[in-house]
This record gives C-alpha cells, structure tokens and sequence, in this order.
C-alpha cells in the first residue's frame, strides 16, 4: 500500500504530530504490521519537501515537545486526484482501495463514486480482456480467463464493501 | 404432517378456494341426480307392487271348441275378473272389472268397499277426466263413479286406471276372465327389469361425469400447487403423503358437495316426479331413497372422490423440485380403438341374435346393454388417439400462431386434452343414439290417412249376433256419427276377413273394390296393418256371395271425424256390446304401443344428458384454466414479447375445440351407426330418420356450454399472463 | 448520443409508495451492446420494461428508432414489440409442446407470415446458431444451453431493431453461459441489431460495449464519469 496518501488522509482530519499519527495508522491500516517510525519520519520529510503539509507549532504538553503538522491546499488536492484514480488489479489493490475507502468515509467524502470509479475501470479491463480473448488462441483464452476471473473477484469484494458502506461508516465514526 | 400445514398448502389461496367451489357445485349437482336416480331405481318394484290387483292371476275359464266360456256360478269366497285396454281421446286407460256375488267374503284392496254392477272406482287422473269430459263421451261406459283409488293401488299420480263392478255373467262371458279367490298383491316384475337396467346404466353415466370433474380438478390443483408440494417433498415428504394431502382436500370437497346435492334432490324430486317412467308420473316418495341409502351414497361419492384425487396426485407425483416439469404423455396409439371395435362388433352380433332367434333373445339383451356400455367406454378410450391423429394433422397445415401451439400441445397430450371433453363427447354419443331410435319410432305414431286403410274416423268394435242390433241402433244414436256398418262372419271359418256391402266397404276407406254387391275385407289388416311395416299393404277387398244368413262379427261406426263423435260411438259402441274388448279406431293403435316407453326413454335420456353435459362443461372449464395455469410463464414472457392477448386465447379456445369437434362429429356418428343397428335388427322394418328438434338442440347446447366454458377461463388467461405474474425470478 | 436507438430522458415510475425508477436518462446507439447492471430490487427490470414497452413510465419520454412509445396505446406497444423487439429470458419462454423450429417461427406467424416462409426463416437462424441439426426436437429433450440458443434464435429471427436480453445465461455453467453469449452477440453483431443485456455478472457485461449501473432508481455516478 501506499503509505503516504494514507498518512496524508490521516493527517487532514484535523492537525496532528508524529506519535498520534503513527498510533492511528497502526489502528487503522497496519493489520498487525505495525509501521516503524523511521518510515513515519522518512514519509513526514517527503510531505513537508513537497509542500503538501507544514510544521504547525509546537504543542507543549506534559512531556516531550512536539511538533503538530497541518495538511496545506496542495496536499488536500494530492489527496483527492489519490483517492479518484481507480487503482490497477493488482495484489496491492485490495489494500489500497481499502484505505481510500476508510479515509473517504473518516473525510466525509463519497467513498460511494470511489468505488463507482474503481468499478468502471475493472470492467473496462474486462472488457478490453474479453474482446482480446475472442480472437486468441484457446491456451491464450485460459491465461485471459484466470485474468478475468482475479478482476472479478476484486468486483464482488468491491460490490460488498459497496453493499457495507453505511455499516463501516457507522464503525468509523463510533467505534 | 400436522392439519395446520396441510391446511396451508392446501387452502392457503384464493384460486385454491375457487377451485374446491367448482368441485362442490359439480359434485352437488351429480349427486343430487344420482339421489334422485337411486331412489327411482330402488322403489321401481313398489310402483308395480301398487298395482299387482290389476293382474289376472287366477284360472282361465274354461272354454269350449265353439268359443263359449263355462263359469262357475258366484259365490262368496270367489271373484271373476278381467281386464282391458280403453281408449279415450287417444289415451290409455286401464280397465279392470271385477264381478263378485252379493254378499261376497272377497276383500277389495284397501278397504275399498265391494262393487256392485253399475259402479266403479276411478284413479285420480281418470276422475280429473271424467270432470271435464261429457258423460257420453266417456263416464257412461263404466256407470257411476263411487270413488277414487287411493294412491297405494297407483303407480303415480298421473296413472289412468278405473277399477269397475260388473255383472257375473258379464265377465263371465269374457273368454280372458279368471276367477281368483281375491286381488293379486304381489305382482310382475319382468317388465320392470328393463328400467331398472337403464337405471343402474344411468346412474353409472351420472358418475363418469363426477369422476372426470374431480380427476381434472384434482389436476389444476397440482398445477397450482406443483411448486409447494414439491418443497414438501424436498423436505422429507413421501409420494404417499403428498398424494393423501390431495385426497383429504379433494374428499373434504365431495363430501360438502354430496351433502348440497342431497338437500339439491329435494326441489330436483319435484320436477323428476313429473316424468312418466314407465307409463306414470312418480310419486316424491317413490324417488327418495332411504336415510341409510342417502348415507352410504354420500360415503362413497366422498371416497371415490378421495380415491381419484389420491391416484392422481400419486400418478402424477410432483417430485423434488426441478422434475417438476411437465412430461410428454405416452405416445397413444391407434390400438385404443380396438375396444370400440370389440363393442361394435358385440352390439351388432347381439342385436342380430336378438333379431333372429327369439329364444336366446332374453341373453341377448344383457349383451346388448353390456356391449351398450363397452362401446361407451370404447369411445372414451379411442377418444386420445383421434385427438392425436386430427391434431398431427391440423398441426401439419395450421398457419395461425394459436394454432401450431394448440397443435402441439393437443399432440403432445391427447390424453389430458381430450379428459377436458370426455364427458361430452360421451354424452353425445349416447343423446345420439337415443335420438336415432326415438325419430324411427315417431315414424309409425302419428297415423295418417291411408288408401286402402281403416278411415281413421272409423271405430270398429266386435260384435255377436246377441249384440249387434242393440250395437247397431246404440251407434245410429250417437251424434256426429254418419253411417253405421255392419261386418258378417264369412261362412268358410278359414277366410281372413269379415262380408259386408260393397258401398259400405268403400265408406270405411277400402280400395279397389271390386265391382260386386258384396265383399270380403280384412278389417283386422285394415285396422293394424298387413306387417308392423310403416308403409303397411292395404288388404285387397274379394268378391263374396252376400251376406245373407251371416251372423255379425263387427260392427262400425263412420263418424264425422271430431274427437268428440268417435268418443261418443266408442262409449255407445262399447255399452250395447259385451265389454270384452275395447272398440278401437285406427288411432288408438299408435296410443299405447312402443312409442310411448321409447319416448319417455328418450326424455329421460335428454335431461340426463343435459345434466352430464352441463357438469362436463364444468370440467372443460376448470381443464382450460389448469392448461392455461401450466403455461403461465411461457405464456406471460411471449405476452411480454408482443403476443396479443387474443392469440393466447385463440390457443386455450382451438385446444378445446378440436378435441371437441373431431371426436364430438365421429360420436355422433357412431351414435347414429348403433341406432341404424338397433332400427334395422330390432324394428320389424322400422325406417331410420333423422332426429328431431330436442337432439339439435341438444347438439347446439352442449356446443354453446363447451365455447362458454372456454370463454369463462379467458379472465384467468389474461389475469395470470400479466406481467407481474412472469415476475418471480 | 448522435445515433441513438433507444433514447430515454426523464424516466420516473411508482408502484404504488415505491418508486422504482427516479428520473433516468439514457441513450443507446445503433448497433452498441449495452449492460444494465446492478444489484436486485435496484429498478434494473422496471428500466428495462419502461424501454421496451412493457411499462408505461409516469413520467419521461422513450423513444425506439425514432417511435415515442410513451404515445403508443398498450395495444400498439405490444404490436411494436412483436415486430421491432426481439426478447431473450433466463428461462421458460419455449413452449415445450413445440419443436425448436415452431418455436422460433411463433413470432414469425404472430406477426402475419406464411407458415413455409416462417418455417425457412426459423431454419436459417437455428442454423446460425448452431442447431441446424435439432430443430425438429422439442426444448424438453434440450441441454440448457441448447434451449438457450432456440430463445436467440426466437428473438432474432424477426430481425428486431433492439434485443432485450435478461440474464440470458443466468441458468448456465460458466462455458455454457459463454459459448451461448458469444453465438448472441456475434449473431446480433453481424446484423447490427442493439442488444440490451441485463445482468448482475461482471463477466457477462465484459461483453458488451459499455455499461450502466442502476442503483436505487439512477443510473449511477460512475457511469456518467465513464461516459
């Protein structure tokens, strides 16, 4: 998965610092891998290199000092051309289109038409598939179909988490 | 399985309901004639158990070579009596005279007082004739009415039977008088078996239709209910519990069905007890079967009822879902018409027995009405395959939509097809029949005048020399009669004939009379007929020396030709001579011969028929509305195709009719075959002719029934093809 | 859409409180295959009824190669349908009591035709369909995808302006469904007829040329952003 949009997603919620983010992520996406903070730090320099967040000020609280990041236009508009590109099928899909759906639901934006896009695309690959598959010889034809079959099953997942949206919104946002 | 959830899948729809109400209305209707049928059939010995004092039991009276009768001389523990047939205003009435001493010990039936000579009791339909006719046409020929029979010496209440006193020498000089010690009380049965016999066949037909209607509601049911039962099947219930679901309802619905048709023979008796079975109307009681017979025929209509649904439902087992497709029947093949064949052939070979040898008549019959029945059964069995044969064929050149697929359909099941008109078909076939034989009856019973016949305003009585002139003077007395005639008996006592003058034969309608003062004709031929033949020989009058020194054997009155005058020479006649035998005009001999059964036979037939047409008209309903019901989705998704809705009925009306038309048109025929068979080896020479009014409108009924049938499951055919019925994916 | 066939603008329709369809706009072109996809209860067949002329909308105009069939009477519709539009169903549309080639030519003799001009035309597209061999057997003695293609040949043999094809290898084994798809589409191609395939299967609408998704009533979003 992509790290970065995903972290950016996190970080436009509302301006945060390094540890707090890193807890979300782990909550959100790691899955039992949590990330390590050289990536966290790593991934937050590129951010602020690309001008798509800024250091906010330090928060001086009990403890060490930190430094909250605050996510500017650019990086809001990185985020959304993200969250609309319908991703390849690939294995990394799933983990992808699942992060685009969480944050599109924690930003209140239309993880609906996200998945629409992402739908779109799947059968347009079909498609370009099957017509290829027409012409093709029949051990051609086998490739294609186990193709086609991958392409599907990432349909279904999408149609179901399609079908579950108001139930993991509900989940986002309570639990 | 539980009543509850027997309940809801039997009854757990409106169309379910519907269709149990069309079982109970039909099975009401056939059960109320079967009441009605039964109880006739079962108090048919009673009717002539009533009337055994009208018959001669006792010993004949000895008679000696001249023709003279010896009598005992009255006394108290004896009777004389004797019987005959009268005439009056072309009707029959039974006469019985009875001649007991004064102080007779014989008890008359009923306690009917004893008669003396001069008075006579009088059924109640005599009496009611008596009322509206003048004396001298009719009451004059008994003497004075002191009575009426009471109901328990009728047959029914419209019997025409007078019971009269007469002088001991009177009957005693009747060569048919008996004398017996009192009335007869137990009566003859032979005459009754023939109506017993069609009784027992009539009851039989009224349950074909009942089965028919049941078998094919039973089979609507499980068009409708195929899915659920199938499900029922899937979890765990057997072929048998599936098909004891069908029993139970369909049992549930005879039984209410019965008990309607019970309470339904109570107005039905009403209106049967108007028809003349066997010479007389009924009474209501004669056609009430007992309380134990009512039971028994409401348990089995209900068990046969539960029993055919149960075959059919276990016959046609719906399976686990997916089998659950209709199959093509079995193939039929052109064997079915064998068993017609068979019964042809039996039909024929017994009425030419029949016809032939006299002695083996009685086995002959009982073959008749068996191969009656094989024959009827022959058609239901050969109906199939020429359902099939026609419809191959009308598929072969149908250029209509609606008729390719009725085509196929009717091809591919000409069973379930041709089940929906059986019972039509069946009907025809024997309406046909009766038809056949009642319109070559008819042909001899309206006499016409005839040359060289009786005139038919002549009535002829026999006479002796003791009464001729008294005869002669009573006749010339009579108003409207306009010439008297006397015939002489021919001095050579193996002449066929009586003498009289030349003028005088001509007056009573004699041809070709030769030119001679006095002739020789055959008035017994001239009366009867040379043959039972419809263009009967007229006899040819022969020259003869006079009638000088003759003594008297008819005497004849020419009246002029009203009603009233030949009653009033009959009754003036019939006083003056020695009451053997009725005076008789050529009229009267069509009055009570075979016309009269046949024709009440026929009525019989024809208001079974129309009751066994109306509940097959039923059946072919329910039968279309199951056919459409089985095609719902095809028929529904080729609506939605752009089918009109007109097509479809055009498919559901064409799968009627021709089934109905090509074996309705070959019934008919064959039906008229039987009757030509039954005309030309039975009917002594009878013509065959075509039927009357009644059977075209029988035809044109049962026509009309069958396309309103058909047009009644039109609402369903549309209802059922709508889209929101091809709707459940 | 510069050649639409089917050109529908506006379509709303109720059953009752129920509104099945809520203002839908939707062009096919001559000769395009189009998916109607989404999931059941969506208002996929109520659209699909609406376009073919089974249903009048409450609302909205549906015009088939130049014929507004919201103006047509239900009488001139099913007319319309019986001469313009072919219809392929998941299942039961062949009578049983039929050979195939009865079958196919029913809506030949519908429509008016001779029964041996009904009888030929049926032959030939058995024929293309690959059943030249079984036509005179009933659909009961059918493999399902054989019974399936008796149903092209049906649809197709009035050379209608439009095929309205429902789940047409719903009831299919996957090679079934495909081999019976492919006969369709590459018969309906070679005549330039318009197929409406609707179906919930990603891979049955992979052959067509475009897809929309109805869903509560719309098409949705997607489907615009595709166009």
């Amino acid at each position: 998965m992509d790290k970065l949009p995903a972290l950016l997603g996190l970080m436009s919620d509302r301006p945060t610092h390094g540890y707090d983010l890193k807890h979300r992520y782990d909550e959100v996406f790691a899955a039992g891998r949590p990330l390590a903070f050289g990536q966290l730090y790593a991934t937050i320099a590129r951010m602020l290199r690309d001008g798509l967040i800024v250091t906010a000020g330090a928060e001086v609280a009990e403890g060490p000092e930190r430094k909250r990041y605050e996510v500017t236009d650019r990086g809001r508009e990185h985020l959304r051309a993200w969250l609309r590109t319908p991703d390849d099928p690939t294995p990394a899909l799933q983990t992808n289109l699942f992060a685009k759906t969480v944050l599109a639901l924690m930003l209140h934006d239309d993880a609906e038409e996200l998945l629409d896009v992402q739908r779109a695309s799947h059968l347009a690959h079909m498609r370009a598939l099957t017509s290829a598959k027409a012409a093709a010889p029949l051990l051609e034809r086998l490739a294609i179909d186990h193709a086609l079959f991958q392409i599907e099953a990432d349909l279904r997942w999408i149609d179901l988490t399609g079908a579950r949206l108001t139930d993991i919104r509900k989940e986002i946002h309570h639990g | 399985m539980t009543a509850a959830s027997a309940r809801l899948l039997l009854l757990g729809t409106a169309g379910a309901a519907r269709r149990l109400a069309g079982i109970v209305a039909g099975v009401a209707v056939a059960v109320a004639m079967l009441i009605v049928l039964l109880g006739t059939y079962l108090h048919m010995p009673d009717r002539d158990e009533r009337t055994a004092w009208q018959v001669l039991v006792g010993e004949r009276l000895e008679t000696s070579a001249d023709g003279t009768t010896t009598a005992p001389d009255p006394t108290t523990d004896q009777m004389l009596i004797a019987s005959r047939q009268d005439y009056v205003h072309g009707q029959l009435v039974t006469v019985t005279a009875a001649a007991v001493s004064p102080a007779t010990d014989v008890a008359f039936p009923h306690g009917l007082e004893p008669l003396v000579p001069g008075q006579f009791y009088a059924s109640p339909a005599v009496a009611d004739m008596i009322d509206h006719l003048p004396a001298d046409q009719f009451a004059d020929r008994y003497g004075e009415l002191v009575g009426t029979l009471p109901d328990a010496m009728l047959r029914g209440p419209d019997e025409r039977s007078v019971l009269v006193g007469a002088p001991w020498e009177t009957v005693a000089s009747n060569p048919n008088a008996r004398v017996q010690p009192g009335f007869d009380t137990v009566g003859q049965r032979y005459d009754v078996t023939t109506y017993r016999v069609i009784l027992a066949i009539g009851s039989i037909a009224m349950l074909v239709p009942i089965v028919l209607l049941i078998s094919i509601v039973s089979q609507l049911g499980a068009a409708q209910r195929r899915e659920r039962l199938a499900t029922v099947r899937l979890i765990g219930a057997g072929r048998r519990a599936v098909a004891g679901l069908s029993a139970l309802e369909m049992g549930a619905a005879t039984a209410a069905g019965a008990v309607l048709g019970v309470l339904a023979a109570l107005p039905l008796r009403a209106v049967a007890s108007t028809l003349s079975i066997n010479g007389a109307q009924s009474f209501p009681a004669d056609l009430t079967p007992s309380p134990a017979w009512v039971i028994a025929t409401i348990a089995g209509v209900t068990v046969l009822g539960a029993a055919v649904a149960w075959w059919q439902a276990y016959r046609d087992d719906v399976g686990a879902p997916g089998a659950s497709r209709e199959r093509a029947e079995k193939r039929v093949t052109g064997w079915r018409v064998t068993t017609l064949g068979v019964g042809l052939t039996l039909f024929a070979g017994s009425a030419w027995v029949a016809n032939t040898s006299p002695a083996a008549s009685a086995a002959a019959a009982v073959v008749l009405i068996a191969s009656f029945a094989v024959l009827t059964f022959g058609i239901i069995i050969a109906g199939p395959w020429l359902t099939r044969a026609v419809s191959s064929a009308y598929g072969r050149v149908a250029a209509r939509a609606s008729a390719v697929v009725a085509a196929g359909r009717l091809t591919r099941h000409p069973r379930s097809t041709f089940r929906s008109v059986a019972g039509l078909v069946a009907a025809v076939f024997i309406v046909s029949v009766f038809a056949g034989v009642v319109s070559s009856v008819r042909a001899i019973t309206v006499p016409s005048e005839e040359p060289g016949m009786l005139s038919l305003d002549v009535v002829l009585a026999h006479a002796d020399a003791a009464h001729a002139d008294a005869m002669v003077a009573a006749a010339r007395d009579a108003d409207g009669v306009e010439r008297v005639v006397v015939g002489y008996r021919p001095g050579d006592p193996d002449a066929a004939g009586v003498v009289m003058d030349a003028q005088d034969a001509r007056a009573i309608g004699a041809t070709a009379v030769p030119d001679a003062a006095a002739v020789m004709v055959d008035t017994f031929a001239m009366l009867w007929g040379t043959s039972l033949d419809v263009d009967a020989q007229a006899p040819v009058p022969e020259p003869a020396d006079g009638t000088e020194g003759l003594e008297p054997a008819v005497v004849m009155a020419v009246t002029d030709g009203s009603p009233a005058a030949i009653e009033r020479a009959r009754t003036a006649l019939d006083i003056a001579g020695d009451r053997s035998l009725a005076p008789t005009s050529r009229t009267d001999a069509a009055a009570g011969g075979a016309a009269d059964i046949t024709q009440e036979l026929a009525v019989l037939a024809y208001i079974g028929m129309a009751i066994a047409i109306g509940i097959s008209a039923l059946a072919l309903a329910v039968a279309t509305i199951a056919a459409a019901l089985e095609r719902r989705r095809t028929f529904g998704l080729l609506r939605l195709a752009g089918m009109p809705v007109a097509q479809l009925r055009g498919v559901v009306a064409t799968e009627a009719a021709v089934p109905l038309a090509s074996t309705l048109v070959a019934s008919a025929g064959l039906g008229f075959l039987v009757a030509w068979i039954l005309v030309i080896t039975l009917g002594n020479g009878l013509e065959f002719t075509w039927p009357d009014g009644r059977y075209w409108v029988a035809l044109v009924g049962s026509t009309a029934l069958a396309a309103l049938a058909v047009a009644a499951s039109f609402g369903t055919v549309r209802r059922s093809t709508e889209i929101d019925s091809t709707r459940f994916e | 859409m510069a050649d639409a066939l089917i050109s529908a603008s506006g379509l709303r329709k109720s059953f009752g409180p129920t509104a099945a369809l809520r203002g839908i706009d939707l062009d096919v072109a001559r000769g395009e295959v189009l998916a109607v996809m989404g999931p059941s209860g969506s208002g996929k067949s109520t659209l699909i009824h609406c376009l073919a002329g089974v249903l009048a909308p409450d609302e909205g105009t549906v015009t088939i190669d130049g014929t507004d069939l919201t103006s047509l009477s239900a009488d001139a519709r099913a007319r319309f349908r019986l001469e313009r539009i072919g219809f392929v169903f998941q299942f039961g549309q062949l009578l049983p009591d039929l050979s195939a080639r009865d079958n196919v030519a029913l809506p030949l003799l519908m429509g008016g035709a001779r029964r041996r001009a009904a009888v030929a035309t049926a032959d030939h597209w058995l024929g293309r369909l690959g059943l030249a061999d079984q036509a005179g057997k009933s659909p009961g003695d059918m493999s399902g995808g054989q019974a399936q293609r008796v149903a092209i040949a049906r649809a197709l043999a009035t050379e209608p302006s439009v095929v309205f094809a429902d789940e047409p290898t719903g009831s299919l084994d996957s090679l079934s469904a495909e081999t019976v798809l492919e006969a369709m589409l590459e018969a309906a191609r070679e005549s330039a007829t318009t197929v409406v395939l609707i179906t919930h299967d990603a891979r049955t609408a992979a052959h067509a040329d475009r897809e929309v998704i109805v869903r509560d009533g719309r098409l949705s979003g997607a489907a615009a952003v595709a166009r």
